[in-house]
C-alpha cells in the first residue's frame, strides 16, 4: 500500500481520485434523474399480482430486488451507497487538503488582485457549490431516504406519493430547484475537469469535451427540476393509494 | 503620453513592501513597457534614488527572464507576448499602470520585481532531461519520428520558464510549465525509456517546492507567452497514471 | 608572447584524429581530483559543463541571470549547420569546411574550421538523442532547409528557435549532473576577475549578485564561455546583460585578445525607432528571399512608401549586384544599406532604414502563401512596430549582432595563460573575419561537447592537483582589487547613469568602427573613446550599495569594460588596413566598392598583449597559413 500513500499524497493523485469519485457521482446523478422521471409515467398493471402501481414506486421496488436471486433484497442498494459513501468521503477529503494546500501556495497574495482572463464562473465557486451540495445531500437523505425531516407525509413505500406531497409545498420544491442549480454549476465544470484529469484529451477533438459537459449538465438538471415544477404546475396528477399500501387499483380480471 | 505608475517596492527579501506611485511622461507607443521603466528608472538615477529592479535579458521575448503582473494579468493585456514585448501603445494617456511582482511561496521576492524562480530549476533536476552521455547518441536518422509527434513536442518545449503560469494560476500551480517539459520529453521516442520516472518525480518535485495543484481553471494559458495549451497538462496526467499503473517506475 | 596555436601535423583531414590519438588522458580514477569552472552557461558552457561532468571532474558552473536556461544561445534563431548530407545535395565535411572559411573571407585557421565541420555531424546526433525536437519530414526523418552563404540545405532547425531547443538540451543535460552533485551551479554570480598562481588559470573571482558578497573560486582550469561582447554598440541584437567583463578581466590579466574589429552586423533588423530604445531585434534573413529591398531615389523623400511611384524607386541591391540580388551576404547588404541611408535616402523618422516590400511578392504568390511562409515574422514585426507588413513595407536596417573576435586561443581551445581555455563565441577562433549563418550555434556545441572535454584533458594530465585553496595570497590579491573596484564605482556619486555612458559609447563605436570605418573616423574614436572613459570615472552616478541587488552597480560596471575594449577594437581596426568580411576599411575597396583583401600583407591573426591601462597594448601577429585552400576574391555581381 505504500504506493497508494505515495499516490495520494501527491496533488495529481487526490485529483484523481476526485475524478474517478467525480465519474461516480455523474453515474449515479444521472441514473438517478431518469428513475426520477418515472414520475411523469404514471401507473402500471403489474401482472403477477394484477394490481395497478405507480411505475416510479415499481422502479423504487425493483432497485431492491435487483440482482436477486445472487444479491440478496435490498443488497444493490446498499452495495450502492456503501461506494457512494466511500466516493463522498474522498472526493471531500482530497477536495479540502487541495483547498488548503492551494491556499498555502501563495501565502502573499497580490495586492492588486489577479484578473481572470478564462476561467469560468462555474470553475470558481466549485468550493462554494460543493459544500452548498453536500448540505443538499445531507438534507435530502434525512427527508426522502430516512423520512427524519418533513416525516408527517412520509410513508415508507409510497416514493411516488412521498415526493408529490413534498414538493406540495412550494418552498420545498424550491430547495430541490436551487440545489440542482447548484449541481450544475459543479457539474458544468466537473465534467470537463474530469476529462482533463483523466487524461481523456485529444487536441484535435476537444471541443466535444465542452458540449458533453454542458449537454450532460443541461440534460440532468433538467431532468431533475422538471419533477417539482412538474408537480407544481399540476401536470402530475395527486396519488391515489389504497390505505397503507403502494397498490392504487386492483385490476378486474374477469376471473 | 502620460501615465501613473504604482510599482510594487520591496527592498529584499521577508521585507515588507508596498505600492510606490511614479508619473511616467512623455511616453510614446514605439516604447517597449520595460524601455517605459528604463526611463522612470533614469529619472530615478538622476534624483539619486535607487531605480525600480526588475529581471530582463534578451528583450526579445525568448530567454523568459522579464515578467510583471500588470494591472493584475501576468505579462500584461497582450495574448501571447512576454513583458518584454509589450508596447507602450496598447495602453492611454493617463493611465494608471499597477505593476507588481509574481506571487508564489516558491517564487519569494527578492528585491522589488524580482522573484527568485530557482525552484524551476530544481524541477528539472527531478527528470527533465533525456539522460544520454555525451558521444553515447545514435545516429539522428535511425529512429524516426512521426511529423505530428515532433510538432507536439515542439509545442510544449517552446516553453520559456517564465513562470507566467505560476503567477496565473488562482492555486499557483506550475503544473502548465512541469507538464510542458514532460510532454516535451515524453512524446519523444528518445524520452520513452524515463517517462513514467519522469512523470512521477517531475510532479514530486514541483509539490516538494510547495506549488499548488491544478483545478483546470485554464488561466496559465491565458497568461503563457508562447500559448502553450492545457492539454499537456491532461497528458501528463495520463503519464502519470500510465505510471502507477504499470508500476514502472522508482 | 610566444603564440604557439598547436596545430597538428598531417593532412587535414587527419590532423584532429592524430591529434586525439596522441594526446594525454586522466584517468577515469583521477578526473574527480580535478575541479573546473566554468563562465558562461550558453551552449558553449552548459554543453561542456554537462560533458565534463558526466566524464567525472567536479564542475562549478557560473552565470549572471537567474537561470542558466536564459543564456542568450536560446535567442538563436535560424538552424545549425552540419555536414549530415540527408538531402543527398553532394554535402561533404570538405564543403562545410570550404564555405565556412571562404564565408570567413580566409582570416581564420584551416586546421580549427576542418575540426567543426568534422564533429558537426556528432553534434546532431547528440541533440536528437537528448529530445532536441528538430523539424521532421513526413517519413519521420530530419529535415534541413537551405541558408546564407551555401549552396547545399545542410542547415538543421526547430521552427524560428533552434537556439533555444538546443540550449534547453544543454541546459537539461547540464541539469542532469547538478541534480547529480557533480555541477555546482552558482546562478546570479558574475565574474569580474581571473586568478593566476604561478602563471596558471588557477581561479575567479565573483560577486553574488543578490548579496553583493565577492567570493573566490580555485580550480585546476579555467574556461570561459561569456559570449560575444556586440553589447559594446548599447543597440545590438544581443540581450541586456551580454557583457564583456570575464574575457577583458582576462585580458588585463594577461590573456591575448584575437582580432577584436571582426564583428558581424545583421542586414535585417527592425530598425531603431526612438531615442529610448533599448535593444534590436533581428527578423530572420529568409525574409529576403521574397522581399524587395528598396529607397526613394531623392533623399529627403518623406512621402509614405506606398504613395511612392515605382520610376522613383531604387531597388538598389538588384541594381548595383544583378546576379545575386536580395540575397548577397550580410556584410554586404548591411554595408549598402547604411550607404544609402548615409546618402539622405533612409526612410522611417530616423532616417536609418531601408524597406523591405512584400508588395510584389504579395500580387505574385497570393496573401496566404506569404502568410504561410512568414506569417510569424510578420507578426513579431507588428507586435513591435504597430504596421501591418502586409499592408506596409517592412523597415530594417542593421544591426550588431555577433563579434568573431574574442580571446586568442590554439588548437586545444587553450588560450596563451596556460589553464585558461575559451569556448564559443568568447573566443576568436574559427569563424575569421565574418560567420556564416547557423554556424554558430555549431561552433557552441563542438567546442563544448567535443573538442574541449577532450583537450582539457591533455592539460590536466600534465597538471596534478595540488590542493591549491582560495586563502592563497593571490585570490586574496585580487579580491582586493575587486571590492576596490565596486568601491570605486560606488564613490563617484556623479550626475549620469551608466546606460547614458553606455549609449555614448556605444554611437561612437558604431559611428567609426561599425559596418564601415576608415582611417580618419577611428583615429577620431580613439581620441573620444579615452575621454569619456574619463569623463565616466568622474560622472558615473550609482545608487544604492554593494550588499544587495543593484543593478545600476553591474551594468556600470560592464560599461567600464566595454570603453576599454572599444578602445582595442578601433586600435585594431585603424591596424588592419584592409576590408574583409565584417571589417570594411572604406579606403579598401576595389572599383566597384566591394572589400579588398590584402593577403599579401594582412593574412594574419592579430593578437594584442595588454600592457597596462594607460600604456598601447603589444601587438603580436600569428600568420594564417593556407596550405589547402587558396584564398579568392568573394564576387556577387
Amino acid at each position: 500500500m505504500n504506493w497508494f500513500v505515495r499516490f495520494y499524497k501527491s496533488s495529481l493523485g487526490k485529483k484523481i481520485i476526485m475524478a474517478v469519485s467525480g465519474v461516480i457521482f455523474f453515474g449515479f446523478v444521472f441514473l438517478h434523474m431518469y428513475g426520477n422521471l418515472k414520475m411523469f409515467m404514471g401507473t402500471e398493471l403489474v401482472e403477477g399480482l394484477g394490481v395497478y402501481k405507480y411505475k416510479m414506486d415499481i422502479y423504487a421496488e425493483h432497485l431492491r430486488t435487483f440482482g436477486e436471486p445472487i444479491l440478496t433484497y435490498g443488497m444493490l442498494l446498499w452495495i450502492l451507497r456503501f461506494v457512494l459513501v466511500l466516493a463522498l468521503v474522498l472526493h471531500v477529503t482530497s477536495a479540502v487538503q487541495l483547498w488548503l494546500m492551494n491556499n498555502k501556495a501563495r501565502p502573499q497574495n497580490y495586492a492588486n488582485a489577479l484578473k481572470s482572463q478564462v476561467t469560468t464562473f462555474f470553475a470558481r465557486t466549485m468550493y462554494y457549490t460543493g459544500p452548498l451540495l453536500f448540505l443538499y445531500i445531507v438534507y435530502h437523505i434525512l427527508h426522502f431516504t430516512t423520512g427524519d425531516i418533513h416525516s408527517s407525509t412520509h410513508i415508507e413505500g409510497q416514493v411516488y406519493g412521498n415526493v408529490y406531497n413534498a414538493f406540495q409545498t412550494w418552498w420545498i420544491a424550491l430547495i430541490y430547484i436551487v440545489a440542482m442549480i447548484f449541481l450544475g454549476f459543479h457539474l458544468q465544470h466537473g465534467l470537463w475537469s474530469m476529462l482533463q484529469t483523466l487524461g481523456i484529451n485529444n487536441p484535435k477533438r476537444n471541443l466535444w469535451r465542452k458540449r458533453f459537459a454542458t449537454a450532460f449538465t443541461l440534460i440532468i438538471v433538467l431532468g431533475f427540476i422538471a419533477v417539482p415544477i412538474g408537480i407544481q404546475a399540476g401536470i402530475i396528477p395527486e396519488p391515489h393509494y389504497q390505505p397503507n399500501s403502494t397498490v392504487i387499483a386492483y385490476h378486474e380480471t374477469g376471473r | 503620453m502620460n501615465v501613473t505608475l504604482k510599482v510594487w517596492r520591496q527592498k529584499g527579501p521577508n521585507q515588507p513592501g508596498g505600492f510606490v506611485e511614479y508619473k511616467a511622461e512623455g511616453i510614446i507607443g514605439d516604447m517597449s513597457f520595460l524601455e517605459m521603466l528604463d526611463t522612470v528608472n533614469e529619472g530615478l538615477v538622476a534624483k539619486g534614488e535607487p531605480p525600480i529592479a526588475f529581471d530582463n535579458d534578451c528583450r526579445e521575448g525568448i530567454c523568459g527572464m522579464c515578467g510583471l503582473v500588470i494591472n493584475g494579468v501576468p505579462h500584461g493585456p497582450s495574448k501571447g507576448t512576454t513583458t518584454c514585448e509589450l508596447y507602450m501603445r496598447h495602453f492611454h494617456d493617463g493611465d494608471t499602470i499597477v505593476i507588481e511582482p509574481w506571487r508564489s511561496v516558491a517564487f519569494p521576492v527578492m528585491k522589488d520585481l524580482i522573484v527568485d524562480r530557482s525552484a524551476f530549476d530544481r524541477i528539472v533536476q527531478a527528470g527533465g532531461y533525456i539522460s544520454c552521455k555525451t558521444g553515447s547518441a545514435i545516429e539522428a536518422n535511425t529512429i524516426p519520428v512521426p511529423k505530428p509527434i515532433a510538432d507536439r513536442s515542439m509545442d510544449a518545449a517552446t516553453c520559456i520558464g517564465c513562470g507566467a503560469c505560476v503567477a496565473a494560476c488562482p492555486n499557483g500551480s506550475a503544473m502548465l510549465f512541469t507538464s510542458a517539459k514532460i510532454g516535451h520529453l515524453n512524446l519523444l521516442p528518445q524520452g520513452k525509456p524515463e517517462r513514467f520516472n519522469r512523470a512521477v518525480h517531475m510532479i514530486e518535485a514541483m509539490e516538494a517546492e510547495k506549488f499548488g495543484g491544478c483545478t483546470n481553471h485554464g488561466e496559465c494559458e491565458a497568461a503563457c507567452p508562447k500559448s502553450i495549451s492545457i492539454d499537456f497538462i491532461a497528458f501528463v496526467n495520463r503519464e502519470y497514471m500510465g505510471a502507477y499503473w504499470t508500476a514502472d517506475f522508482e | 608572447m610566444k603564440l604557439d596555436a598547436k596545430i597538428p601535423p598531417g593532412p587535414l583531414a587527419e590532423k584532429w584524429d592524430n591529434h586525439l590519438n596522441t594526446i594525454k588522458l586522466v584517468s577515469p580514477a583521477n578526473k574527480r581530483k580535478y575541479r573546473i569552472i566554468i563562465v558562461g552557461s550558453g551552449l558553449g558552457g552548459a554543453s561542456a559543463a554537462a560533458s565534463l561532468a558526466e566524464l567525472g571532474y567536479d564542475v562549478d558552473c557560473f552565470c549572471y541571470q537567474d537561470s542558466p536556461r536564459r543564456a542568450h544561445s536560446i535567442a538563436a534563431q535560424g538552424g545549425i549547420n552540419s555536414t549530415k548530407n540527408y538531402p543527398n545535395d553532394n554535402d561533404s565535411i570538405w564543403r562545410l569546411f570550404y564555405d565556412t572559411i571562404k564565408g570567413g573571407d580566409y582570416r581564420a585557421r584551416e586546421a580549427n574550421v576542418y575540426r567543426l565541420a568534422q564533429v558537426s555531424s556528432n553534434i546532431i546526433d547528440q541533440c536528437v538523442a537528448q529530445g532536441v525536437p528538430f523539424a521532421r519530414e513526413y517519413g519521420g526523418q530530419l529535415a534541413n532547409r537551405s541558408f546564407g552563404g551555401a549552396q547545399v540545405s545542410r542547415t538543421f532547425y526547430a521552427r524560428g528557435q533552434t537556439g533555444q531547443q538546443l540550449l534547453l538540451g544543454a541546459y537539461q543535460a547540464l541539469q542532469r549532473m547538478i541534480a547529480a552533485g557533480k555541477v555546482t551551479m552558482h546562478t546570479r554570480t558574475e565574474m569580474l576577475d581571473l586568478v593566476l598562481v604561478d602563471g596558471r588559470a588557477r581561479g575567479i573571482v565573483t560577486r553574488d549578485m543578490v548579496t553583493g558578497d565577492v567570493r573566490s573560486y580555485a580550480a585546476d582550469a579555467v574556461v570561459l564561455a561569456s559570449g560575444g561582447y556586440g553589447n559594446i554598440f548599447f543597440l545590438s541584437t544581443n540581450a541586456k546583460g551580454c557583457n564583456t567583463t570575464a574575457i577583458w578581466r582576462a585580458h588585463k590579466r594577461g590573456a591575448a585578445f584575437a582580432n577584436p574589429c571582426f564583428t558581424q552586423i545583421h542586414p535585417t533588423c527592425i530598425p531603431v525607432s526612438n531615442e529610448y530604445q533599448s535593444k534590436l531585434t533581428l527578423m530572420s534573413e529568409s525574409l529576403r528571399n521574397d522581399g524587395r529591398i528598396w529607397v526613394p531615389k531623392k533623399p529627403g523623400d518623406k512621402r509614405p512608401p506606398n504613395e511612392i511611384p515605382e520610376d522613383e524607386r531604387d531597388y538598389y541591391l538588384e541594381r548595383r549586384y544583378p546576379a545575386f540580388g536580395n540575397l548577397v551576404p550580410r556584410d554586404v547588404a548591411s554595408r549598402n544599406a547604411k550607404m544609402v541611408c548615409d546618402e539622405g535616402r533612409g526612410v522611417g523618422i530616423s532616417g536609418l532604414g531601408v524597406y523591405l516590400d512584400f508588395r510584389d511578392a504579395i500580387k505574385r504568390l497570393g496573401k496566404k502563401v506569404i502568410e504561410e511562409r512568414y506569417g510569424n515574422l510578420f507578426e513579431m514585426y507588428e507586435r513591435i512596430t504597430g504596421e501591418n507588413p502586409y499592408e506596409v513595407p517592412m523597415r530594417i536596417y542593421p544591426a550588431s549582432h555577433y563579434t568573431m573576435g574574442g580571446l586568442w586561443v590554439d588548437y586545444n581551445l587553450m588560450n596563451n595563460i596556460p589553464g585558461l581555455f575559451v569556448i564559443g563565441e568568447a573566443n576568436f577562433s574559427d569563424h575569421g573575419a565574418n560567420r556564416l549563418g547557423a554556424s554558430a550555434l555549431m561552433q557552441g556545441l563542438a567546442d563544448g561537447y567535443f573538442v574541449l572535454p577532450n583537450t582539457i584533458g591533455d592539460f590536466l594530465a600534465q597538471h596534478r592537483p595540488d590542493g591549491l585553496k582560495t586563502d592563497h595570497d593571490e585570490f586574496r590579491a585580487v579580491e582586493k582589487d575587486v571590492v576596490d573596484n565596486v568601491k570605486k564605482l560606488l564613490a563617484v556619486n556623479g550626475t549620469r547613469s551608466a546606460d547614458s555612458f553606455h549609449k555614448e559609447l556605444g554611437k561612437i563605436v558604431w559611428d567609426y568602427c561599425g559596418m564601415s570605418r576608415n582611417k580618419e573616423g577611428l583615429q577620431k574614436a580613439l581620441s573620444l573613446i579615452p575621454a569619456l572613459r574619463e569623463e565616466f570615472w568622474k560622472d558615473i552616478k550609482v545608487p544604492g550599495d554593494n550588499e544587495e541587488i543593484n543593478q545600476s552597480l553591474e551594468k556600470a560596471g560592464r560599461v567600464a569594460e566595454f570603453m576599454e575594449l572599444a578602445e582595442l577594437m578601433c586600435l585594431d581596426a585603424l591596424n588592419r588596413e584592409e576590408s574583409c568580411g565584417g571589417h570594411y576599411r572604406e579606403e579598401y575597396q576595389t572599383p566597384e566598392g566591394e572589400a579588398l583583401r590584402n593577403d599579401e600583407e594582412y593574412s594574419y591573426v592579430s593578437v594584442w598583449e595588454y600592457s597596462g591601462e594607460f600604456s598601447k597594448p603589444i601587438f603580436h601577429k600569428e600568420p594564417l597559413q593556407f596550405e589547402f585552400v587558396t584564398p579568392t576574391q568573394r564576387s556577387y555581381k
